[in-house]
């Protein structure tokens, strides 16, 4: 019943009793008759894929076949369990038990309901449920991530958050929320300063160097002590004005520092971790999807959580 | 860095990070209330390079919390390869620093091109794997590594080096290991939320530990239900990152000091974890410890126990208003998993114990 697909190094080879399993995706299809006469069944396949905690991860999926009934006595269990009802309608009973379209709206409602289910923190680890699912009562099921609406094709760009303003306004609610919007502030500055082409050696002191850079300032970035001393090579300059290729020269060390730390650890959570990203993301158009993306994306696979 | 037995009231002035909170923060030792709450937040506290975002990194892996992403699987790739990167540019940086030629000129070569125009993607081709690795075994590079508490180096450095036959392939995948290793500086504060069964939700929050890093923790304090402070055991012949004058352990009590004697901690548990107890009992194997205790037995310098109970007594001395029973003290190997697992079981047992005798 179960295949397992390419167990390349599983995080946990010294203890794989820790069965830890998040569900990637769940799908209920291939219904088939079974039985003849008065005997004679629908069942349902139910096909539960599950991603096993490690890195690489390993992917495994449970098959089962399950009747109306089943999944009946599933249902009322469940209510039982949450004592509420669920935003799917359990399909009523009916008599023409073999007509194709009651058994695709079954199918469908049947799909919806589970999904349901493992979404609900208190069914999630339920039994019942994962005997139905035929998942190992030992393996500790964790929720399905919510990230539903990207492709998993997609690469986001961190330039993106640099060129778009759209992206930039994004990016920036999220530095809010991490307390962290110091450094891209940063960036903004010298990006303005650079725009103008020059700038007074004591308004560059003022706006960037007791800003952002010196210790203690008011919106310091954290940079390392030898970047810091950008401060240095100023003072060695004579002129009252700082011109663009110098500006370039003083900035850069600090800015390629900057855009590194916010790449390598900002940008992953903003994109894979924050939900209003997500959000984000959903109102907006393929076409601005592919411009601030690398690759086409792909098709987007029915009720996968990605 | 200091030959010195630092004084618990140190303090240098300018670098005050934390205000001490006063009447705006009402609602001070929230434990108090925690007692029943589905949700516990137990914040990652430490200086820069501690180990909090390994611990939390650790902590997600075991919960389940991996990566589906097949992007973010790439973009690891790049962050290990950058590490790479930065590793061999800092160190060629150090020859020139310390004034020690790196002795073949086939390594000259590989040292100006990755100072010059090495990027990422270039790693994909298996040549770079042998010239890195020659780079990196040069009489002049491997001086320069032995003298690595002159400058900032990152702790994975080796094992970045030893493993670059996988790393330069376009096959490369990078195993728990190398996530683990990798060091990204962690900037902000994020937090994410474990199920620890009982129907209780954990909130790990991981912050930045660097000084100016350090000015957004408040943010947190008020809400908190335990603290687990970090410290690097190895970092007693180091430098800070972000202050190349500054003793990191003497910044590391400074910033513990503030932390456990924090009025709006004095009813939280609070742990403190002695991490990097690995790198630690190679250290002190070949580096003088003594050298930079004063109050140390020179004799013990090459026990790592008595070594330990010291740098213990030291921290512990550092509290001057937290209850020392709702304190506990761990030693820690923050990339070894199963040691991982097990501490961090142990700190969450200490504290929801800790929160039924309220």
């Amino acid at each position: 019943m179960m295949k397992e697909q390419q167990p390349v190094e599983a995080f946990s080879s010294k203890n794989s009793s820790s069965g830890v399993c998040r569900i990637f995706s769940l799908v209920v299809g291939d219904p088939m008759k079974e039985g003849k006469g008065l005997g004679a069944k629908t069942t349902y396949l139910i096909q539960t894929e599950v991603v096993k905690s490690g890195f690489p991860e390993t992917r495994i999926v449970y098959n089962s076949r399950k009747r109306y009934s089943d999944f009946k006595l599933l249902h009322d269990e469940c209510r039982k369990l949450t004592s509420s009802d669920f935003k799917t309608i359990f399909p009523p009973k009916s008599f023409k038990k073999f007509n194709e379209k009651l058994i695709a709206e079954r199918k469908e409602a049947f799909q919806h309901l589970l999904l349901e289910f493992v979404d609900n923190p208190v069914l999630l680890n339920n039994q019942n449920l994962k005997l139905f699912l035929s998942i190992p009562a030992q393996t500790h099921l964790v929720p399905p991530s919510k990230h539903k609406d990207i492709p998993s094709s997609v690469k986001f760009k961190f330039s993106s958050v640099l060129k778009n303003e759209e992206m930039k306004y994004t990016f920036k609610q999220f530095l809010i929320e991490e307390h962290n919007i110091e450094p891209f502030e940063f960036l903004e500055s010298c990006f303005q300063i650079q725009k103008q082409g020059s700038i007074l050696i004591e308004e560059f002191d003022r706006l960037v160097i007791q800003e952002f850079v010196e210790h203690g300032s008011s919106r310091e970035i954290n940079i390392d002590n030898r970047t810091r001393n950008l401060k240095n090579t100023l003072s060695t300059q004579t002129d009252l004005v700082m011109w663009n290729g110098q500006l370039e020269s003083v900035l850069q060390p600090a800015t390629n520092a900057v855009k590194l730390h916010l790449k390598t650890d900002s940008f992953p959570r903003f994109v894979y971790n924050w939900p209003t990203f997500k959000q984000f993301l959903s109102s907006k158009s393929d076409a601005f999807i592919a411009s601030i993306t690398k690759g086409s994306p792909d098709s987007q696979q029915a009720l996968i959580f990605v | 860095m200091g030959n010195i037995v630092v004084s618990p009231h140190d303090k240098e002035g300018q670098h005050h990070m934390m205000a001490t909170p006063t009447s705006n923060n009402p609602n001070g030792g929230s434990a108090a209330t925690a007692k029943n709450k589905s949700e516990i937040t137990v914040l990652l506290l430490g200086a820069g390079e501690s180990g909090k975002s390994t611990l939390f990194k650790q902590v997600q892996f075991f919960h389940g919390v991996g990566i589906t992403h097949d992007q973010e699987r790439i973009e690891l790739i790049e962050i290990v390869r950058l590490n790479v990167l930065e590793n061999a540019k800092n160190l060629v940086a150090a020859t020139q620093h310390l004034n020690i030629p790196i002795e073949q000129p086939e390594n000259r070569e590989t040292a100006k091109l990755i100072i010059n125009s090495l990027n990422t993607n270039d790693l994909e081709d298996p040549s770079w794997s042998k010239r890195l690795y020659s780079l990196w075994k040069d009489a002049g590079i491997q001086k320069a590594y032995e003298n690595r508490e002159k400058f900032q180096l990152y702790d994975s450095t080796e094992y970045l080096f030893e493993n670059l036959d996988r790393i330069c392939s376009d096959k490369y995948v990078p195993t728990v290991v190398d996530v683990i290793r990798t060091r990204t500086k962690t900037i902000g504060i994020t937090d994410m939320k474990f199920d620890v069964g009982d129907g209780k939700q954990l909130r790990l929050v991981d912050v930045g530990g660097q000084r100016n890093e350090r000015r957004k923790w408040i943010h947190f304090f008020n809400t908190v239900d335990a603290v687990v402070f970090l410290t690097s055991l190895s970092e007693f012949d180091l430098n800070l990152y972000e202050d190349n004058g500054y003793w990191r352990v003497k910044e590391s009590l400074r910033v513990f000091n503030e932390v456990v004697n924090n009025a709006l901690f004095y009813k939280v548990p609070f742990v403190l974890l002695f991490n990097k107890r690995d790198l630690f009992e190679k250290k002190i194997a070949t580096k003088s410890f003594s050298k930079y205790f004063s109050g140390f037995n020179e004799a013990e310098e090459k026990n790592p126990v008595a070594c330990i109970e010291y740098m213990t007594k030291l921290f512990l001395n550092e509290i001057t208003e937290h209850p020392l029973d709702t304190v506990s003290v761990k030693t820690l190997s923050a990339i070894d998993h199963d040691n991982s697992k097990q501490v961090f079981e142990e700190v969450k047992q200490f504290i929801m114990t800790q929160q039924h005798r309220e």
